[in-house]
């Protein structure tokens, strides 16, 4: 490499996966590392990520890699970017809202399980997918499980699977439908139970069931879920478990005033911070 | 309150600043009680459920309290830590069933 006329010798591996040793002449592009790769004058980072894809990862780093698979509009780089070393950047792929579903299926199967489970639980997974692995190991069962799009047929299923983490998987699932959630509302687990208390789909028989459930959990959650009926909301208000009582102040619920109104009966007055409220009030 | 987490907080402190400044004053520990015998007789029940189980109420109002026409207010004073057992007795035979679970929540 000479530095007065400003040439430099560039090494980089072609799309063939051949390396490659040119002479390069155009000062512009050769900058300060010998193994620069921008060749192409003119092209963009993202131009030049879809030309020669491994020439890129070979020569970024990790954080920024993980900047273009976070925010990267484009599937083309995306795809390239699902095939990167370092799995935090594959996840970071699987999370990105452009990555097509085919890209998404690859990376269900990654051999990484933070980049799998991040994938595996991907609404954008496609329907034959649940239909070729749904009956693969646990983990990947009760992923698919949890997963929105999976089929009403396949969350049935886990519901009376024999692993306690298929059937949790099914009871947080927040597709499952309101006669799974029944099936599981009776399941041996508090952990299952509690969410079934949680979730948004369970009809107000099941919560009001749960509701008397002898884990503390399990009602808070049923406190906490918007779609309790009144009913059952008032008569949780006087739970002898203070936490129970309290999971009222995470129900969105607009028509719960008086069960709130109760609950703010049997805590200790804030002297204070009722004081400061009034003042605010009155300025 | 006890057992609160962050979040709870928060919409705890949402939910009093919803309320009136009478219904605050009601539930004030702090308020006088000259105010708090005006606002016994408040039209609005939840103005007189946080007076009915206000700590700092009198206890002469308590028996107008326990024959309130809302149940809420009889509710209210199940939880006030100044009601008699004569009152609890009362309240524990009342007709509307949130006011019997109420005492029979102090059990527990």
């Amino acid at each position: 490499m000479s530095k007065n006329n400003k040439q430099q010798i560039i090494q980089y591996v072609n799309k063939k996966g051949v390396l490659v040793t040119e002479l390069c002449h155009d000062p512009l592009t050769c900058k300060k590392h010998s193994k620069r790769i921008r060749v192409n004058t003119g092209l963009s980072l993202s131009q030049l990520i879809a030309q020669n894809p491994l020439l890129f990862l070979e020569e970024e780093t990790v954080e920024q890699a993980l900047n273009v698979a976070r925010f990267s509009d484009s599937r083309k780089e995306l795809a390239v970017y699902a095939n990167h070393n370092d799995p935090e950047v594959r996840a970071a792929v699987a999370q990105n809202m452009t990555t097509s579903p085919k890209i998404i299926s690859q990376l269900a199967l990654d051999e990484d399980d933070i980049v799998s489970s991040v994938a595996l639980k991907d609404y954008r997974l496609p329907k034959k997918f649940f239909r070729k692995y749904g009956d693969a190991s646990i983990y990947v069962r009760s992923l698919l499980a949890y997963n929105p799009s999976a089929p009403a047929k396949l969350i049935e299923a886990a519901s009376r699977a024999q692993e306690f983490e298929i059937r949790k998987a099914a009871a947080g699932n927040y597709k499952a439908s309101s006669n799974v959630l029944e099936t599981l509302s009776l399941d041996s687990s508090e952990i299952v139970r509690s969410l079934v208390a949680s979730n948004v789909n369970s009809n107000s028989a099941t919560l009001d069931l749960l509701s008397k459930d002898p884990y503390p959990n399990v009602r808070k959650s049923v406190m906490s879920n918007h779609m309790a009926s009144e009913v059952t909301i008032m008569s949780l208000s006087l739970d002898g478990n203070a936490s129970v009582r309290n999971g009222i102040w995470s129900n969105g619920s607009p028509d719960i005033d008086n069960a709130k109104a109760i609950v703010s009966m049997q805590g200790g007055k804030i002297a204070k911070t009722i004081q400061d409220i009034l003042d605010s009030k009155r300025n | 309150m006890e057992e609160m987490d962050e979040k709870q907080e928060l919409a705890y402190r949402e939910y009093l600043e919803s309320l009136t400044v009478e219904e605050l004053e009601a539930l004030n520990p702090e308020t006088s009680e000259s105010r708090l015998r005006e606002l016994a007789v408040h039209e609005n029940y939840k103005v007189r459920a946080n007076v009915a189980n206000n700590a700092s109420t009198p206890t002469d109002l308590f028996n107008n309290f326990a024959y309130d026409g809302h149940h809420l207010v009889r509710v209210g004073l199940v939880f006030n830590p100044n009601v008699s057992t004569d009152i609890l007795e009362t309240l524990g035979k009342d007709n509307i069933e949130i006011v019997r679970q109420a005492v029979l929540s102090l059990d527990s």
